[in-house]
Formats: structure tokens, sequence, C-alpha cells
């Protein structure tokens, strides 16, 4: 019977995703526009090619566009530089000048490699470029459309800071990082162990939670606090939603796990482009608490918003682990996780446990996505991003154990924040944390502090 | 986790009625009909609204769901007469700005290109390891990526010619299946998944990092290995059959890349009609009573790996080829995702599967991109910008891909085509 | 016990050992033991599952391991077949040890097991059920598969094998259906007939009864029966009291994870420390249906299990 709201859930979805495209777009007339960061090379995200208020009209076949900023004078736009373009074999393709907003582009006549040189005599005095002896980039121009490619300009200071400053530094963040993970890892974790879903679609919970808080605050115009109070309730509402319109129906069914996980894969994919959809690919800034200074408290300094992050986070995994310690609602969750069949022929409410697990799970991995959509910006990809993270930090402490949750993300956090301080890329510093993942598999498949006999 | 066979439980004597299946399947797909997939999956929900209407009345102490099965008729009803105007206007007429025609053009030409071999050979690797074998790899992305880079590394960097660079690309992912497998193999499948995943992401990481660009080409990838496939193209002009119409380039990489596709698919046949298929399959349905019974199941599980790894591998290979370059973008998790959707579309365990799958999931991804880019460019377009623009149409194939796997994954699991009996995934 | 009971042997088996004249003892030496087990130590959370301190099992004959829920047989049984692993202690198979020796070789030197919940391959039809239990197939080899003028005619040979116990268990008009649409006592059935394809010497049988209807039973005992009689040694985990009094030569009673009885079947039966341990007031019901409840929340218990580990099964005893 439950069955029929499977079908209210998908048409919720797809109607969902119409409601949110033009609040969206009511959003967009108020966002910032996104801003390429020039001191990296990574055109991994794609940049906000909508028209801010372009002056040059964009091709329409394929081209080149280069922003160039000055990262070492608050990015500002670098105007009169000539690029060229050539194409592989040589040919001249052709050059242009930096417009006002330090944008050029380029047509190119088909798709392939190109070769863009900057001339830097035509730099202003005072700007340079970071390796300038690197003046050219090769773009892959692989789409219709913009092909962007950046130069690093601006020479970083380096400042010789002391290592334990800056491991001091490292250490807090990836404290505050490991914290935000934690949410989410408790959250994953509460619903592997009571429904033993591998929940492929969790990274887009968080980035429900962070969405939601940049509709209500950019959409509706609500403060930033309420706006992510507002999103974890709205992601316990999902999630309860989900629960009795997909994964109930599911289980009732008897479909397998195997079957489940594959299932979660299709709802991550649906939702990760349905967010981008609707708030477009570019990373969005909430409207308040973007830049704030940090203040010295001797050892450490800290912004106020992190150390709000900090504390709230903190506050919410006691409470949540108190509850599920003390109360009996919580002591029926761990029994449900321990042991399904034997809960239910004592006379448990399975379903209605499960129930409430999904809302919590899913308002606390909401909340992670509230605190980094506040701690930096909103992106569609963000969650998805960060779930292999939260999965190394779950299997790290053993898989359905929340002790192992916390202690696993603190580690995570914390070795991709120190991670770089050690040697680590830091244009890669998640790949630490993978490799400690494989690692345990490896060596102790039932985590950290996992029990030997749940596992193979 | 493990296939584990339940007793046969008798009929409860008082079952609750339950919504039968079609009638929900046919409320889906009248909704995704009218809103993402215009108006194609409107008939199907047509379709499936009839059946349960029909069962409903057979049995009607068993099933209810007369309501939604309506809705779903009355929707797809809504959007098939909405589907026959397009098909008519965009056909017959230049009222609408879409161009029918051009529409299935593209889509076949995507179902038969490039593309779709990548895709095919991909998810010819995977059904080897989780449609024969039940092995959960979901880091297909990270074996091409090896082919793709063993290839391109070893010419760019290395510079060690061309052939033997092929040979590297055929010999990488064969490691990686081995370094891979050793630890993980012998976990429960949910841990081999979130393993292999996260391989994958560490190559695709690792191959973008900007430390390692002098070696690996960083974002922007590797080109210029590829000449001597290029020389090899004994084809001058381009290929136009009506129907489908490839570059003089194109036609030379799907000559070779479908050859390769039928060499694979022959070994996969071979291989699965013997006593070693007989193996992995029973594996997949319970590898302790293949245990109990003397076979080695870790090296069956391995020699899978590999297998399943190398076709993979061909996969990189030849987009490599094809495309000439190799980015780290193009071996994202997504390609992986995407190339179990094409897996399980054909149907699992299933030689052909595969392919069928590949070419269905090109065919209506280019068709319905083809579609909406049409419906939502112009000054006026078709659609309306505050539904819809640009840029918003080409992510709604990927909503559908997304809402495409679920649907299958819940009502059939066994793909198209596949007879429900046979179904090689762990139904329940 | 019962000579008068034997079937007629074929000749080219040994004459059966005659247990009767054994001390009933736990732990008495046998004429020729097929397994030799010293010290087997297993514990779950501090709990000793199975705690053997000797244990010898008699080739060619039909040993019952009986006792109530939770004595640990099923345990032992899979620590023998190396599907678990022991914290401590040592067995050996025909004078090979097999301490940490991975299930499926175990299997290959002659000691194959059938398990408590069947694993037929559901999704596998009978005959390929059948064909699987084959040992040393060169079709099973990887490089070897794709040639079939390879393994046809060694696969034509053990398809004919396959028939013919098909036959025997009355399996052969199921040939072609999938195994996944067999009832519970066909399933045990092939299952057994599968493990005899491995052509094994010491055939171990998790419970054979368990889940089978009345009408079966009496053909299953006679194939047990017929085990023996081509000479090979049957070990079985049973409730059925009945089927222990009938078909058994030998009893092993274990309680607690420990041996506390052996004997033949009527020795055992009239053994206080049994009846005590065991037995209690219901000597005669029958204990399958005494304990169905508990069997059932057992299984549960037990298929819990399974779906959270792959390879580290074992029961899990109640409290």
């Amino acid at each position: 019977m439950r069955l029929r709201l499977l079908a209210w859930f998908a048409a919720g979805l797809a109607f969902l995703m119409m409601v949110l495209s033009p609040l969206a777009a009511l959003a967009d007339d108020t966002t910032e526009p996104a801003e390429p960061s020039s001191t990296t090379t990574s055109t991994e995200e794609p940049d906000d090619q909508g028209g801010d208020g372009e002056t040059v009209e964009p091709p329409d076949g394929p081209y080149i566009t280069v922003v160039l900023q000055d990262s070492a004078n608050d990015d500002a736009p670098i105007v009169g530089v000539t690029l060229t373009v050539t194409a592989e074999d040589g040919t001249e393709v052709g050059s242009a000048v930096t417009n006002d907003e330090g944008r050029v582009i380029i047509e190119t006549p088909e798709r392939g490699a190109y070769e863009v040189e900057l001339d830097q005599d035509t730099l202003p005095d005072g700007t340079e470029l970071s390796d300038p002896d690197d003046a050219s980039i090769t773009i892959q121009v692989r789409f219709d459309g913009p092909n962007p490619g950046l130069f690093p300009i601006g020479v970083e200071e380096v400042v010789a800071v002391p290592f334990t400053d800056r491991l001091v530094t490292a250490l807090t963040s990836g404290v505050k990082f490991g914290l935000i993970v934690a949410l989410a890892a408790l959250g994953l974790s509460l619903i592997f162990g009571t429904t033993g879903l591998t929940n492929f679609a969790h990274g887009e919970l968080i980035t429900f939670g962070a969405v939601m808080t940049y509709v209500a605050n950019r959409g509706f115009g609500l403060p930033v606090i309420l706006s992510g109070v507002l999103a974890v309730v709205v992601s316990a509402l999902f999630g309860w939603v989900q629960e009795r319109g997909l994964w109930r129906p599911l289980r009732r069914r008897g479909t397998g796990l195997i079957a489940m996980m594959i299932v979660s894969i299709g709802l991550g994919l649906l939702l990760r482009n349905s967010f981008q959809y609707s708030i477009g690919s570019a990373r969005q800034s909430l409207s308040q608490y973007v830049s704030q200074g940090r203040r010295d408290y001797g050892f450490i300094s800290l912004a106020d918003k992190e150390l709000a992050i900090i504390g709230i986070a903190l506050v919410t995994i006691t409470i949540s682990c108190v509850l599920l310690m003390k109360t009996r609602l919580g002591k029926a969750m761990r029994a449900v996780s321990d042991n399904p069949a034997l809960s239910a022929s004592s006379g448990m409410k399975v379903d209605s446990v499960i129930g409430a697990v999904w809302i919590l799970g899913t308002a606390l991995t909401g909340l992670a996505g509230v605190l980094l959509a506040i701690n930096s910006q909103v992106n569609f990809l963000m969650g998805f991003k960060l779930l292999l993270l939260v999965f190394a930090a779950v299997t790290l402490g053993g898989l359905g154990t929340i002790w192992g949750a916390l202690f696993g993300s603190m580690i995570i956090g914390i070795m991709v924040e120190v991670g770089p301080l050690f040697g680590v890329p830091s244009s890669i510093k998640e790949v630490g944390a993978l490799v400690v993942l494989i690692l345990v598999l490896l060596l102790r498949p039932q985590g950290i502090l996992g029990r030997r006999e749940r596992i193979g | 986790m493990s296939a584990t066979t339940h007793e046969p439980t008798t009929a409860p004597a008082l079952r609750p009625k339950r919504t039968h299946p079609a009638a929900i399947a046919s409320a889906v797909l009248g909704v995704a009909g009218l809103t993402l997939t215009a108006g194609i999956a409107s008939p199907f929900a047509l379709w499936k609204g009839k059946q349960a209407i029909t069962a409903i009345e057979a049995d009607p102490d068993d099933y209810e769901g007369r309501g939604l099965a309506n809705l779903g008729r009355v929707l797809g009803l809504l959007g098939t007469v909405l589907l026959v105007t397009w098909l008519v206007l965009g056909l017959f007429t230049n009222v609408l700005p879409v161009d029918i025609g051009q529409v299935f053009k593209t889509a076949l030409n995507q179902a038969l290109g490039p593309n779709a071999i990548v895709f095919a050979l991909a998810a010819i690797g995977l059904n080897v390891h989780f449609g024969y074998t039940g092995l959960l790899n979901f880091g297909q992305a990270g074996f091409m990526a090896v082919g793709a880079y063993g290839l391109a590394v070893s010419v760019v960097t290395f510079d060690i010619g061309f052939w033997p660079a092929v040979g590297i690309s055929l010999l990488a992912p064969v490691l990686l299946a081995i370094l891979l497998g050793v630890p993980t193999l012998r976990l429960r499948a949910d841990y081999l998944a979130i393993a292999t995943i996260a391989t994958a992401e560490i190559l695709r990481l690792t191959f973008g990092s900007v430390e390692m660009s002098d070696t690996l080409g960083g974002s922007n990838g590797l080109t210029g290995y590829a000449g001597t496939f290029q020389e090899l193209n004994p084809f001058e002009s381009r290929l136009d059959l009506g129907f489908v119409a490839f570059s003089a380039r194109d036609t030379w990489s799907v000559l070779v890349g479908w050859s390769m596709v039928a060499i694979c698919l022959l070994i996969v046949w071979a291989l699965m009609r013997s006593p070693w298929g007989r193996v992995l399959r029973s594996i997949r349905e319970d590898e302790d009573a293949v245990r109990s019974l003397g076979k080695n199941v870790f090296a069956y599980k391995m020699q899978a790996l590999v297998l399943g790894g190398v076709f993979g591998g061909l996969a990189g290979l030849f987009l490599a080829l094809k495309q000439a370059s190799v980015v780290p973008t193009d071996y994202s998790t997504n390609v992986t995702f995407f190339a179990y959707t094409a897996l399980l579309i054909g149907g699992a365990a299933r030689v052909l599967g595969p392919v069928v799958g590949a070419m269905i999931f090109w065919f209506l991804i280019s068709g319905l991109g083809s579609f909406l880019g049409q419906a939502t460019s112009g000054i006026d377009p078709l659609v309306p910008t505050w539904i819809m623009d640009n840029t918003q149409s080409s992510l709604v194939r990927f909503i559908a891909t997304g809402l495409g796997l679920m649907l299958l994954m819940i009502f059939r699991p066994q793909g198209i085509f596949g007879d429900r009996r046979e179904i090689a995934i762990d139904e329940r | 016990m019962s000579a008068d009971t034997e079937p007629a042997r074929p000749s080219a088996a040994a004459p059966r050992p005659d247990l009767s004249g054994l001390e009933p003892r736990p732990g008495v030496p046998k004429p020729d033991p097929i397994v030799k087990g010293d010290g087997i130590r297993r514990t779950f959370g501090g709990l000793a599952a199975v705690d053997v301190e000797h244990i010898e099992i008699q080739r060619g004959v039909i040993t019952a391991l009986i006792g109530p829920n939770g004595a640990g047989k099923t345990t032992l049984f899979n620590l023998l077949t190396g599907f678990d692993m022991p914290d401590s202690g040592e067995w050996s198979f025909n004078g090979t040890s097999l301490q940490r020796v991975a299930p499926y070789k175990v299997a290959r030197l002659g000691m194959v097991r059938t398990f408590q919940l069947t694993k037929v391959l559901a999704k596998l039809t009978v005959i390929e059920n059948m064909r699987l239990g084959a040992t040393g197939q060169r079709g099973e080899k990887f490089w070897s598969a794709a040639l079939p003028f390879l393994w046809r005619s060694q696969e034509e040979s053990n398809t004919r094998r396959a028939d013919d116990l098909l036959a025997r268990f009355k399996l052969d008009a199921k040939r072609e259906d999938f195994a996944g649409s067999l009832s519970g006592g066909q399933r045990k059935l092939l299952e057994m007939a599968r493990a005899l394809m491995v052509d094994p010497e010491l055939i171990m049988l998790d419970e054979p009864m368990a889940g089978v209807n009345p009408a079966l039973k009496q053909s299953l005992l006679g194939h047990v029966k017929s085990l023996r009689d081509e000479g090979r040694t049957v070990l079985f985990v049973e409730h059925d009291m009945d089927m222990v009094r009938d078909i058994s030569d030998w009893v092993i009673v274990m309680a607690q994870g420990q041996i506390v009885a052996e004997g033949t079947p009527s020795e055992v039966m009239s053994n206080p420390a049994v009846i005590d341990a065991y037995l209690g007031a219901h000597h005669d019901t029958d204990l399958t249906e005494l304990d169905e409840h508990e069997l059932e929340s057992e299984a549960e218990a037990e298929l819990d299990h399974e779906t959270s580990t792959a390879s580290d099964e074992h029961r899990k005893d109640a409290p």
C-alpha cells in the first residue's frame, strides 16, 4: 500500500525541481559572480559562463576563454594583456587583448588542443606571472562554447611561518572539517546500521542542506541563521519522505541490499543534477558571514563563524550521542541495528524506529551541509565530493558503530588538512585519506573500533 | 549481502492488498513523460497503465492501485498526444524550432558512434564483474583511466613507441586488478564497492594533480600519442549512410571500436558457457557453497576481476585513441555509474546485454539532449526560459538517467529484454 | 549394533568396524579414525562455543553428532572444514593436519560438508548444480575454458555421473529446473547429491532432515545408509532422534561446547548424563517439534549473521 508513495516521491521530486528553478533564477539576480580563482589551474569547476555582463559576445562554435586576475591584488582583473592562440600544428588561430573584466574570448576553428601564450611584455607594471618561465598553457577545446584556461598570476607572498604555527592552523581546520564530516558520517552510520543500506546518495543529502540554506537565504531573503535552521528541518522532512516513499516500500518488497545500493546511485545522480539544474554549476555565496576576519585566541586564530561551526557541531554530536545512549528511542535504534529480526519479534516497531533514524540521520547530514555552506560556499557537487571521505571515516572507525564514525571522521578531517604539511600534494589532499581507507580495508576491515565478528 | 537462499515460506492466510507494480510504474512514467522526457515515456505509461488495470481487474482481492493506474493513463495519454504533435509538427512542418529528423539522426549517430563503443566495452567488463560473478566494482573508471594513461604516458612522457605502449595499456589494468583484488576480494561486497570507487578517485585526482603534471599532464591531460593510430586510417572521406554519418576519423574509430567489442563479446560468450563461467555464476549465487565443493573462490574472483578490468582498460584505450587526448575528468565516477546504467538497461549476465544497453543509453541520452537543446535555444525557444534554459536542458538527460536507473533497478532488474526468472542480481 | 538390519555391502568396501566393544566415554580412541582433533576451542565474545578436548571419528561408519541448541555442533563443523578459525587446537584428516587450511582445500582432500540452511545455487539448473560439484575439471581452468574440445569429453562423463546420482536421489525429473524452484526437502537432496559429485571420503551433513517432509525422510535415510555401504564415512548433525537411533553406528553428544558423552545409540540413550544434559523429561518426544520455535529463531540468528559475514560463519549461540 505504501508503494503508492514511491510514485508520489518521484513525482514530488520532479515538481520540486520545477519549483526550485524559478526560485533559483530569482536568486541568480542577487548573487555575486563566481570568482574564478587564478592561483590554481584547475578547470574542473566549470566557471560561471552565464552572462555576468560580458562585453564580448561569445561565438556559437568552440572558443577559448581566459580570465586574467591578479591574486596578489585581491583578484583584480588585469586589462590590456595580449594572448595568442596557436593550434597544435603551429598555425596561429587568433589573438586578443583582455577587456575590462580581464577576459578574452578567442574563437577556435574546431575542437582539439591549443596553446595559449601570454605576452608578458603587455602585463601591467608590478604584475607578473607566478612562474615567469611558464607563459603558455595548453587548453583542450572539447566543447562547443567556452573552454576556460587559467594563468597563475601574482606571486604569493611567502612568509616564513614557523612549522608549529602552521601545524596548529592545520590542526584547527582539520578539527573543524572533521566535525563537519562527523555529522554526515553519523548520519550515514545510523542509516547503514539500521537498514544495511550503503547509501551512495548520502553526499546529496549534505548538498541538500546547503542548497536549502541557499534557497531560503537568497531566494526568500531570510537571514542565514534562520535559513540554516529551516534547512535542517527540511532535510529531516526530506529524510522522512525518502524513507516512507522509497526505502520502506523497497524493503517491503524484499529488494536486496545490492539492488538498493544501485537505486541509491540513481537517486544520487537525479538529485545531483537537479541541484545543478536549480542553482547552476557555479559556487554561490550566502548573503552573510562570507568573509570574516580571524580573531586571535593566543595559540590559534579563528573567525567567529568557524568558532560557531565548531561549537554547533560539538553540541549537536554530544546531544545525538546522549540521545542514542540514554533515551528509549536511542536504545531501540541500537537494538534494531544489532538484530532487526530479534527486535521485531520482541515487539519493537522496527519500521517506526527506522523512520526515526532516517529523520535524525538526514537532519544531521543536512546540518553538515548547512555548516559547510556557511564555512565556504554552496555548490551542487560539494556533497558528492565529500561522500568518499564520509565513507572513509565510517569505514575507518568501523561500519555501523557510532563512536567509530566520530573517531574516523576526526582522523580523516585532520589527515586531510595536516597532510600537505607532510608532503601530500595539496591539490590532492583528499587522496591521503582515501589511501588510508584502502589500507584500513587491507589490514583491519572491521575498522579500528569494530568488532571482528561483524565482518568477514 | 551474500546470496543466502531462503526456504520458501508458505503463503500467509491473510495477505494485505498491495498496489500493483505496473500501476506505480505507469504513474511514474506518466509524470516523467510530461516533465523529463518530452513525451517519450508517455506511451509506456499508457501501456503500463492498461497492464495494471487488467491485472487489478483479474485479481481484485490481491491488488489495488486503480486510481494510480488511471492517473498514469491520463498523464500518458496527454504526453502521447503531445509527443505525436511534436513529431508531426517537427517532421512535416517548419512551425517548430525543432528538427525532429535531426534529433533522430543525432541519437542514432551516438548510438552507433564511438561514445557508445566506450560504454559498451566498459559495461562488458562490468558484466563479467557484476553480472556473472557478483563483484561490485564501482571503479571501472579507474580501470579505464589506467588503460588510457598507460598508453598516453608511455608515448608522451617516456617516448617508448606506440605499439609497446598499447601493450602497457593492456597490462596496466591487470596490475590494478591484482593490487585491488588481493586486499578486497575476501571482504563483503559493499567493501569492494567502496574500495574500488575510492581507488578510481585516487587515480583520477592523481592523474589531474598539479604537482605531477610534468609526467601526467595535470588537468589538461596529455595529447600527441595517437598519431600512429590515425596514420593507419584507410578512410579518406566522410561516411554518410543516410541515417548515420561519420567523419573519416570517426569512421576509422568506429570500425576499430566495434571490432574490439565483437572480440570481447566472443571471449565472454566462449568463457561463460564453459565450466569456468559456471563457477563464476555459482560464486555470484553463494560463494560458500562453491568453497565447500573444493573450488578456490578467491582465485576465480581474481580472474574475473582481471578479465573485466582488462575490458575496462580497453574502453579507456579506445577512448584515448578516438579522442586523441586523455583528460582526467573523462574518468570520473559518473562514467562508472553510466556504464552500470547501460549494463542494467541491456540486462546483466547476458552476453549482448552491455552492448544493447550502451546503444540504447546513448540513443536516449543524445536524442533527449538534442531535442531539448533545440527546444531551448534561439530567440523564441519552444520551452520558455523560466522553465528551462539552454544550460539546464543539458542536465535533464542526466536527471532522467538517475530516475531511469532507479526505476530499472526497482521494476525491471533483469533489463529491458531480460527474463525475470534469470535475473542475476540479488533482488531479494 | 545391528548386524541383522545391515544391507548387503559392495564387496570392495572393508567390513564395517564393530564399535560396540568400545568404552562409551567422551574422546574415546577409535580403531581406525579418519578425523582426529585435540584441544579445539572457539570463543565468541568470551563465550566458549566449542571446547573439545579430544575427538575421533571412526572411518567407514555413520557417526551422529547430537546435542541441545547452542551446543556448538555447527561451529565444530565449521571449524573442522575450515569455514571458521579456532582460537586454538589442532586436528587432522587422514593424518594430514588441517590447521589453517582453506575450506576448498579441505574439500579437495575428501572431506565435504553440507549446510544447515541449504546452499543450492538458485539461478542455476539442477544439472548445472551437479556438474559444479565435479573436481579436477579442465574446463574450470581459465586458459582452457574458451577451448571446448579440451574439456567436452570430461564434461560429458561428469554429466553421466551427475545423471546417475540425480536418478538415485529421484531428482532426474527436475534436471532442467532452476534449483531455486525446488522444495526444501529437494534442496537437501540436491545438496547431498552435489556433495557426492566431489566423491568425498567423509561426508558431513548438517541437519539433513530439517525441513524435509515425512514422505521424503525415509528415502533420505536410505540414501545416508547407502553412503556408508559404499565405503564412505558419514558424520551428521541431527535433532531427529528417530534418525539418530535408526541409522547411526556411533553417537557423540555435545553440550555447551564440550563432548559430554559418546557411545552406540542405545548406550547414549540410556546414559543418565545425556538424559540430564539434553533429553531431560522429553526422552521420547521428537525434538524437532519440541524445539521448532527455538530452531526458527536460531536459524534467523544464523541467517542474520550470514548476511553480515562472509566466511566467519558460525552459529549464534543462544544464551
